[in-house]
């Protein structure tokens, strides 16, 4: 008995160190940065860097959108830089997963990525971008994972807003921040985009992590309040695209190489119109 | 005025609901072991903006091996802008497989976490309890939706206006130090379940709990919770905590 009662011990003190990210590599399971760290180094970055104001002739424009790119190998990457291209996107934007979380792979990712001159390139952290120390690489390499871009057409300016919900939470301070843009300024924009990697409903089961509950209320409410038309989120590796309230919520299929849904997101602004399309690879 | 008037309108149908609970209480107390228990959560997360305040009321009764559990919570600084913030009806049976004690329950809870917004759950749970070990496991089905007012103020169509998540899995895992029965026991959990809350099964809470049973009637019992955010996502963060006290009293 005495036994048994140790080894359901055991399994238990296992379960609970693992889910709470305890484990001979803590950099693989717990990133270096909280992210409350991180966002106070993202704004750090915004104060030397302003946010970017695109500019497009026309009234229409398109705004291309691969999340989970998995980078080690770069075959969709590529196709989806050249798409963007052919395309001239007004904006690429990329939520999150970059990488795989090793640390070679930030070179590759970086090599690949188009000149700077030709593609307005807007990316965001995702979980896998933490592992091994991979903020430090990201932070040093392309800057804010929390920003805001606009996009100016004749008739109107639309604002995209990034997030950086790596770690399951947008944190303390950068929701504050979030809820300070959307009451002070949604109001002198046409359209609302919010992008981030994670997904926020669970309309099938899944073993990635969402926004925890009370999280989710809040935000919920603020989309609603603030009339947010689109949240485009990665993460799950398979697209979905639920309308709630006022809100519809897109989760992206992945960018990575071995993924037989590999694809990527097509947001289109047409006479005021917003449509979109899921394109695949 | 229209939204003081839909407050005070809301507030009365809360006191209504409140009155009721005591009233079904007193009623059933008359006919079966019956009991109350009550505790208060002081608390702090990301989204609170400090600390926040919660207190529940939850009665039961017991009727051979049926139960039939209700309870209300009250937003005490009304961090989640309504002060009447959640409402629960659980029923349960107890038997038993091989001697191995359980009980099944069938629940159903709504959560009113803002003016315009609300989330109903419903599942059911499988519960054990045996010498220092409790386990319980079972399913929920999410739905958020907008209030009528919400549909009607931000001109949202009715297909639009509920979201049905697919279904949860809710696990709770305890280890006591003593047997469950003792008169004093401090354990460890680990867990996506609470009262009011059902998190998502990739969102796991760990409770470190205590509890003294004053006489055989009357129980004292407190817990620290921690919650963390992104646990699957191989990139934890802190989320928040809560400590809780209670008594409970079986009549």
């Amino acid at each position: 008995m005495e036994l048994l009662i140790k080894n359901r011990f055991a399994l238990f003190s296992a379960i609970i160190l693992t889910l709470a990210g305890c484990s001979k590599d803590p950099d693989l399971l717990t990133s270096n940065e909280s992210v409350n760290q991180r966002f106070s180094q993202s704004m750090a970055w915004n104060s030397n860097h302003p946010f970017r104001e695109i500019v497009v002739p026309s009234d229409d424009y398109s705004v291309l959108s691969g999340a989970d790119s998995h980078v080690g190998s770069t075959i969709n990457l590529d196709r989806f830089f050249k798409i963007a291209e052919t395309t001239h996107a007004s904006a690429v934007v990329m939520p999150g997963d970059l990488t795989t979380g090793k640390r070679e792979d930030w070179g590759v990712f970086a090599q690949h990525l188009p000149n700077h001159d030709s593609l307005a390139l807007f990316l965001i952290a995702g979980n896998h971008d933490l592992h091994f120390g991979g903020w430090e690489e990201f932070f040093t390499r392309f800057g804010s994972s929390c920003y805001l871009f606009t996009i100016e057409t004749p008739a109107a300016t639309d604002l995209f807003i990034c997030l950086d919900t790596a770690e399951g939470t947008l944190g303390e301070k950068q929701l504050e921040w979030l809820t300070n843009i959307l009451e002070t300024s949604r109001q002198n924009y046409r359209h609302c985009f919010i992008f981030t990697h994670n997904n926020f409903f669970r309309t099938r089961q899944t073993e990635s992590t969402n926004p925890l509950v009370e999280e989710m209320h809040v935000l919920l409410e603020l989309f609603t309040v603030y009339h947010v038309d689109m949240v485009i989120t990665g993460h799950d590796h398979l697209r979905d695209d639920e309308l709630f309230g006022v809100t519809r919520y897109i989760v992206l299929d992945p960018l990575k190489d071995d993924a037989g849904n590999a694809g990527y997101f097509q947001l289109k602004v047409k006479n005021s119109n917003i449509e979109y399309e899921f394109e695949t690879l | 005025m229209k939204e003081q008037i839909t407050t005070e309108m809301k507030s009365a149908g809360s006191l209504r609901v409140i009155f009721t609970f005591f009233v079904v209480l007193f009623c059933i107390n008359l006919m079966a072991q019956s009991g109350l228990n009550i505790y208060n959560d002081l608390g702090e997360n990301n989204v609170s903006q400090g600390l926040y305040d919660k207190s529940a009321a939850l009665g039961f009764i017991q009727s051979g091996n049926n139960n039939l559990e209700t309870g209300f919570q009250i937003d005490m600084n009304k961090s989640n802008k309504t002060a009447f913030s959640g409402y629960i009806i659980n029923a349960s049976r107890d038997f038993s497989i091989k001697g191995i004690p359980l009980e099944l329950h069938g629940f159903w809870s709504i959560t009113d976490f803002s003016r315009i917004m609300y989330e109903t759950n419903w599942g059911v749970l499988l519960q054990m309890r045996r010498n220092h070990f409790e386990m319980a496991i079972g399913t929920n089905f999410r739905t958020y939706s907008f209030s009528r007012k919400a549909v009607k103020d931000y001109e949202i169509e009715k297909n639009n206006a509920n979201l049905h998540e697919a279904y949860n899995i809710m696990y709770s895992f305890s280890y006591n130090l003593k047997p469950v029965v003792s008169l004093w026991n401090v354990g460890l959990s680990v867990t996506d379940i609470d009262y009011f809350i059902i998190n998502q099964d990739t969102n796991p809470i760990l409770n470190l709990y205590g509890s003294y049973k004053l006489s055989s009637h009357l129980g004292l019992y407190a817990e620290a919770s921690y919650k963390m955010a992104g646990a699957t996502n191989m990139a934890v963060n802190y989320f928040g905590f809560f400590l809780r006290t209670g008594i409970s009293w079986n009549f």
